[in-house]
């Protein structure tokens, strides 16, 4: 296992506030009077009591406090602490942001806390296929299209899985991944497509479906579609697998996107293409699927009417059943800086965060469900180094009892 | 802090018990709100089970690791949760007493020390306390949620047991998470 490679750089911090964003208690009641409680309370709070208190804490602050003395470092490792901690709170995830340059460090920022750490994911590339779920991220390389790892990277925990089956060369690739809160069991799908030779318009579509408990491949199946191919986007949400298909024809443009909702449970094994087909909501220059506490949502570029290709606005849509509920538009003053073409911005989202990135920016904006509010993250200390530099990433959510 | 008990509008269903802190003083709390401390509760239905005379007012109920100023606050912030056997709003209603809920919450924060929350969650802890106790744990988490590790030594008055070489490896391993911390 591959665990040992130093993941941790010197951090970059950022203490700046923006936006008088007030934790009221701890900035406006601190002065200096927590001399006066230097009593032995240590005694005082019984180890499951504490215990609670830490589970509240985000992820940063619990490494902390595994530090602070042997008998909290032994509370925080505890099966019984990771396991509580598992049920009290879902965090709020992270973002990674590859930056496509060599020299520099990558950044994970957290919300939570709102700070850029600086942190190594060695093993992922930029133009890896990535998925996440509940802590863990898998990944698979963009050269054989059959290397796949799972790790959990705030405990640097990896594994290789075996091989998925089927053609090693295939044109597309989509990878999702789900995890089973309670029981730690994973499921890891990829949707290839591969263009039938000789033929523009036919594509051979592939499900294979790994089982961490099982640790073996499924295929349950594999259909040629016609007119329409996979593509890279693909979640799974609350057991169904969700995949974008694109037109190979040239229809009209809000048919250039379609939807296909595969009941990974059901392995019905033909027709996928007309059972399961979902309109998208508008004519969309480019879309992102995520899961959102069981919901899948969509991130997609709006394309103008009679250029499909050009992006006129970001919206965020909910599926509902197989109706699309749009949940917000992305504020013209944020759309200003996202440029004008097609494929412009990396986004993903859990709990109840989007992050929406542009490929030639740094600049990370997040978008709360739960509140309906847009806001800038805290700037990336990245800079742009040169005009095509580009910058990707995406969230999960950070855990500590999970392993693959 | 108020010590002294508060006089509640008479209400044809409300009966009132007496708790009685550690430092002697008697509080006069609603039935309903003292039967949010489960330990009270308990204490309360096993008098009645050993058939003790007239509910509720003739009773004290002892409560010896609590002082009055810790339990005037648990019994205000008891009070402003939504009572179990207070009719159902509407939806509008629901929204503005969540809202006054808020900020009375901010305000009560505001004005506590911090080393007094840890009396809070004692308290809370004894009397089976379940919402008081879970505020104020939160509460005491984003406290510290930033602070140093040598803040929340001295805040807790925790000795550190480690080697110097043993912290350095650890600090070192999980870098990213010690930086950026407020200063104490």
């Amino acid at each position: 296992m591959d665990g040992e490679s130093s993941w941790i750089n010197h951090c970059l911090d950022e203490t700046v506030r923006e936006f008088g964003e007030f934790d009221s208690f701890s900035e406006l009641n601190d002065e200096g009077n927590t001399e006066a409680t230097a009593v032995s309370v240590d005694l005082i709070l019984p180890d499951d009591l504490l215990e609670r208190i830490l589970a509240y804490l985000p992820i940063a602050s619990i490494f902390r406090a595994g530090s602070v003395c042997k008998r909290w470092h032994e509370i925080v490792s505890s099966n019984r602490f990771l396991w509580n901690f598992s049920h009290v709170l879902t965090q709020k995830p992270w973002y990674f942001m590859f930056t496509s340059c060599d020299e520099s460090t990558s950044y994970a920022y957290d919300p939570t806390l709102r700070k850029w750490y600086g942190f190594e994911l060695p093993n992922i590339k930029p133009d890896c296929f990535i998925a996440s779920s509940c802590g863990l991220v898998g990944f698979m390389d963009n050269d054989s299209r059959s290397e796949l790892y799972v790790c959990n990277p705030i405990t640097k925990c990896f594994k290789k899985l075996v091989e998925p089956p089927g053609l090693k060369f295939s044109d597309y690739s989509a990878l999702a991944i789900s995890v089973d809160r309670i029981s730690h069991v994973y499921t890891i799908t990829v949707v290839k497509s591969k263009q039938v030779p000789g033929n523009f318009f036919q594509w051979d579509i592939a499900i294979h479906i790994y089982d961490s408990e099982t640790r073996m491949w499924t295929t349950p199946l594999t259909e040629v579609f016609g007119g329409w191919r996979g593509g890279d986007e693909s979640v799974i949400c609350d057991g169904v697998l969700y995949f974008l298909i694109y037109s190979t024809g040239n229809g009209a443009p809000e048919n250039r996107h379609g939807l296909i909702a595969y009941n990974l449970s059901s392995r019905f094994s033909h027709s996928l293409l007309n059972r399961s087909f979902i309109p998208v909501p508008c004519p969309l220059t480019c879309g992102r699927l995520m899961n959102l506490k069981g919901k899948l949502v969509m991130v997609g570029g709006i394309g103008k009417q009679d250029r499909a290709d050009i992006i006129k606005g970001i919206g965020i849509w909910l599926l509902n059943g197989r109706e699309w509920q749009e949940i917000a538009r992305m504020p013209h003053k944020y759309f200003q800086g996202f440029g004008e073409f097609d494929d412009v911005f990396a986004s993903s989202g859990t709990d109840d965060l989007i992050y929406i990135q542009s490929y030639g920016a740094p600049a990370l904006l997040v978008f709360d469900m739960n509140q309906k509010q847009w806001r800038w993250s805290l700037k990336c200390p990245v800079t742009k180094r040169f005009p095509l530099q580009l910058f990707s990433g995406f969230c999960f959510e950070p855990r500590l009892e999970i392993a693959p | 802090m108020s010590n002294t008990s508060e006089n509640p509008k008479p209400s044809s269903s409300s009966a009132k018990m007496t708790l009685k802190t550690s430092d002697n003083e008697l509080f006069e709390v609603e039935e309903a709100v003292a039967m949010k401390f489960c330990t009270v509760k308990q204490y309360f239905e096993d008098e009645k089970d050993s058939d003790v005379a007239a509910r509720g007012s003739t009773t004290v109920i002892p409560l010896p690791n609590v002082h009055s100023a810790v339990l005037a606050t648990l019994i205000s912030y008891g009070k402003k949760l939504p009572q179990s056997n207070a009719v159902a709003d509407n939806h509008e209603e629901e929204e503005t007493k969540k809202k006054e809920r808020k900020k009375y919450e901010q305000g009560l924060l505001k004005n506590l020390m911090p080393g007094e929350l840890l009396d809070l969650i004692s308290a809370a802890n004894y009397l089976d306390f379940k919402e008081g106790l879970e505020f104020f744990n939160q509460a005491l988490a984003d406290h510290i949620q930033n602070k140093s590790v040598e803040y929340v030594r001295k805040f807790f008055g925790i000795k550190n047991d480690y080697e110097p070489h043993e912290e350095e490896k650890y600090r070192e391993e999980y870098a990213w998470a010690f930086e950026g911390v407020d200063e104490d």
